[in-house]
């Protein structure tokens, strides 16, 4: 071994790495590896084979101690030494990483669990080189400042890596995000969007359907948009971000306007008025009457007519019977045809 | 979803945002994570830059060695998109105009909200940009020629301009199986042939001849534009223009038609009500992002919103099949008018103008606090308590059928809203934190009062009238406060303690 990786681990072939310096427990899973057949090369796979595990742990702690050799000057076009860079920059990423190895160092730290005992499978604690250890920040990155924004990296906090988006993004539609529910309930930035491919029209969102989006949480509401009265959400019409703000608002529910009505208003203005003659829970809140996201009853009501009415009047129109009026078709509403208000002098019961 | 022209430009776009590797996708897949050559000085070796070579892996050497530099140059613009186009038939056409009365299908629920038929469809999506990923332009196209077509166009300059163009139609069909007498449906005059006035009871074989069959439904034309302007990273100015108009018609319920010796309140008709109104929404905002003088970052957002709703109609009438004529000698019951009166909805006006701040505060605090006030306002002219030509004298010394009858003659009416909300938010750890909030919302009706002495009802004579009524400007105020601490200790589960 001392042949082909050099003395006191310093390989002075191209072919063959370093080992001095190495971290210990990637050398004890490399050596592992090759035993196991994982890692393939025929020449070291046959070395493996004879170690016993104790003197695999002894390997690797042996050229983990081991100093590691600094580069060798390259030569400039005039032939004196030119001068490198620092390799590693205190707090800082190797700049000099290729794109694979990147990829290859994040993938091997991606795959150890979170929890890794210092001595797994008997392998000696494990010793950072100084560099890294002296590089990595404090805020648990991966070496090369790689952050992982999957779920299941549980390394991370989903505030924290939010924290990373909020850094340019804590402004416009998401300024009221801190403290709003979706935050509160641990919601990531990625849970809805994906920045590294285009899904959505617009909005960066991990499906093309945008409602479709919020349904991974929201199923009733899904299941609402499917009832006979709806506004045309299925239909690709309507998105729920033309009313919420799923970052967060100022006014319940996370409307983007003041209150229920002024978001209703944006499409039905006609029913802003104000109005001569208004009814009470109309100018109230729309929601007294209707399901705005979907219903099984006409017009969207949250209940069917006349009991709808009945929730607050009690009348004298006690009639029923397949021809009444007062039961059939619209019900009350086949008379009282103004019920959001009137504006007529004559329209006090909302007839005119 | 996108689907490339061809496989050649998909590679390159996806290669260019990639960034430094314009390799081709199989090749960078496969030398993904699996060692591949290390050339170059990196920090498992702490520099040694002559130790190249990782153990040879399966991988062939040629894919292996490649160089990042071989992958084919980008185009100095890159286009993409999709076409999709076809033709629709049935097995059991849904028969859209069926008529119920004649054991016909008639699905309006099928055609609510789109126009689903027997022939061609198409849309698409175009998109294209600079390589330099500055420039991007998107074209959407959704059921062309269809009424629920609509067209999108994005354009914009990354991080400095952005534009957004949309035409919409969403219609909105409540029935395709609706039986009318009445002519002028969807204009603001209903009127009955002659053959059909008659002082006494109809009845189905006297209406149906004159059936016609009507759709009942409004179409929704939208035409919108945004614009978006970033002139340095600190400033965000925005601004918004929409344009909705709606024409069609809906189901209203009319009273005050009896034959002779009949009850006007007991026997409702229903008409067709036109809807001919536009609504335009605007608003124009702007943000900035600063430092405060504790060095910690705030955001300052102040806007104006607006909105003009007109609506073409003011009221619409409807002739009493009951009046054999025009005047009001011809009715069956004399009180009675040839005609009803309807008020449509009001034209009306909002203004709205709101600042928001949002600041970083020390011990990891942060509070977000909006100030939004909203005026609301309508003055449309009343019209007069009844349209019978026959009516008497008011009280007021002025017949019924005149505006002079009444106290005023329009509402004058002003709504204002006054909105506060304050949230304070501290990370006291990293799996604590603590929110408090406080909300005003004051709703504050200014429309005048307005006492009528008495009424008339059904646009009768007013011979009889009814009594005293007053009309009542609802106004209140809600405040809200709250506060909460939210602990959590992994990422499975949440604890929240409040107080509201």
């Amino acid at each position: 071994m001392r042949r082909v990786h050099g003395e006191e681990g310093v390989s002075v072939s191209p072919e063959f790495p370093s080992l001095a310096g190495q971290e210990a427990q990637y050398l004890a899973d490399a050596l592992r590896a090759y035993k196991e057949g994982t890692r393939s090369d025929a020449t070291m796979k046959a070395i493996a084979e004879s170690l016993e595990e104790r003197t695999i742990n002894d390997l690797a702690s042996h050229f983990a101690s081991l100093p590691p050799a600094q580069p060798a000057p390259a030569t400039s076009v005039e032939g004196q030494p030119a001068q490198h860079e620092p390799l590693l920059v205190r707090n800082g990423i190797v700049a000099s990483l290729d794109e694979r190895t990147i990829n290859n160092i994040a993938s091997y730290y991606a795959g150890l669990r979170p929890s890794q005992p210092a001595s797994a499978r008997g392998a000696p604690a494990k010793r950072e080189p100084s560099a890294v250890r002296e590089a990595a920040p404090a805020d648990r990155r991966s070496l090369g400042g790689i952050i992982s924004f999957r779920r299941d990296d549980l390394g991370r906090t989903a505030e924290e890596n939010n924290a990373i988006c909020l850094g340019c993004h804590r402004r416009g539609e998401r300024t009221y995000w801190d403290g709003s529910v979706h935050e509160t309930r641990g919601l990531a930035c990625t849970e809805c969007h994906t920045i590294m491919k285009t899904v959505s029209a617009e909005h960066q969102l991990k499906t093309a359907f945008e409602p479709n989006t919020c349904f991974q949480c929201h199923k009733d509401r899904r299941a609402q948009m499917f009832r006979s009265s709806h506004m045309p959400i299925r239909e690709g019409k309507v998105v729920c971000s033309e009313c919420h703000n799923p970052h967060g608002s100022a006014t319940e529910a996370l409307l983007k306007e003041d209150s229920v009505n002024d978001t209703c208003y944006k499409c039905h203005a006609e029913k802003r008025g104000p109005l001569l003659f208004e009814h009470a829970p109309v100018r109230e809140n729309c929601l007294s009457c209707h399901n705005a996201h979907g219903s099984i009853n006409q017009f969207s009501l949250k209940t069917s007519l006349p009991r709808l009415c009945y929730e607050c009047h009690t009348i004298g129109h006690a009639q029923a019977g397949r021809n009444s009026q007062f039961t059939m078709g619209r019900a009350c509403l086949n008379c009282h045809t103004q019920i959001h208000g009137s504006n007529s002098p004559a329209g006090a019961v909302f007839q005119r | 979803m996108l689907r490339p022209f061809g496989s050649v430009h998909g590679c390159v776009v996806v290669a260019a945002l990639g960034g430094v590797a314009l390799d081709s996708i199989d090749a960078f897949a496969q030398d993904c994570c699996l060692g591949g050559s290390a050339t170059g000085v990196n920090a498992w070796t702490n520099g040694l830059a002559t130790s190249a070579q990782w153990p040879a892996t399966t991988q062939s050497s040629a894919n292996m060695a490649q160089s990042p530099a071989n992958a084919d140059p980008v185009p100095d613009w890159w286009y993409h998109g999709d076409i999709e186009a076809g033709g629709r038939f049935f097995l059991n056409n849904p028969s859209r105009n069926g008529a119920r009365y004649l054991g016909q299908g008639g699905l309006a629920k099928f055609y609510e909200y789109s126009t689903v038929m027997p022939g061609a469809f198409g849309g698409g999506h175009i998109a294209a940009g600079s390589k330099d990923g500055l420039y991007g332009i998107d074209l959407w196209a959704n059921n062309i020629g269809y009424s629920d077509q609509s067209y999108f166009l994005n354009a914009s300059k990354i991080g400095e301009q952005y534009i957004s163009l949309g035409w919409d139609q969403t219609p909105h069909v409540y029935s395709t199986s609706a039986q009318t007498p009445y002519s002028g449906v969807g204009s603001n005059a209903l009127t009955l042939p002659p053959g059909l006035l008659s002082n006494t009871a109809h009845n189905s074989s006297i209406i149906n001849p004159y059936l016609q069959q009507t759709d009942i439904g409004i179409e929704r034309d939208t035409a919108s534009v945004n614009y978006r302007w970033r002139p340095t990273d600190a400033w965000d100015v925005r601004a918004k223009y929409s344009h909705m108009s709606r024409t069609g018609t809906q189901v209203d319920g009319v009273t005050g038609f009896a034959p002779a010796g009949g009850s006007a309140p007991n026997s409702p008709t229903e008409v067709t009500k036109p809807v001919d109104d536009t609504t335009q929404n605007f608003g124009v905002n702007g943000e900035y992002v600063g430092t405060s003088p504790w060095n910690q970052r705030f955001t300052f957002k102040v806007a104006y919103n607006g909105s003009v709703y007109n609506d073409n109609h003011s009221s619409y009438t409807v002739q009493n099949p009951y009046c054999t004529g025009a005047t009001a000698s011809s009715c069956a019951n004399k009180t009675e008018s040839p005609f009803a009166q309807l008020s449509l909805p009001p034209s009306n006006q909002a203004n709205a103008v709101s600042e928001t701040l949002a600041a970083e505060l020390p011990f990891k605090s942060r509070y977000v606090g909006t100030l939004n006030y909203v005026m609301m306002t309508q003055n449309g002219t009343f019209q007069p308590m009844t349209d019978n030509p026959n009516a008497v004298t008011s009280p007021s010394g002025v017949p019924w059928n005149s505006i002079g009858a009444l106290p005023a003659t329009s509402l004058n009416g002003a709504i204002n809203t006054t909105l506060s909300n304050n949230i304070l938010t501290t990370q006291i750890a990293r799996d604590l934190k603590s929110k408090l909030s406080y909300r005003y919302y004051n709703f504050e009706n200014n429309t005048q009062q307005i006492t009528f002495p008495s009424w008339v009802s059904y646009d009768q004579t007013g011979s009889s009238h009814e009594n005293t009524i007053s009309s009542l400007a609802i106004s209140y105020v809600k405040q809200n406060a709250g506060a909460e601490l939210n602990w959590r200790p992994s990422p499975d589960w949440n604890f929240t303690s409040g107080y509201g």
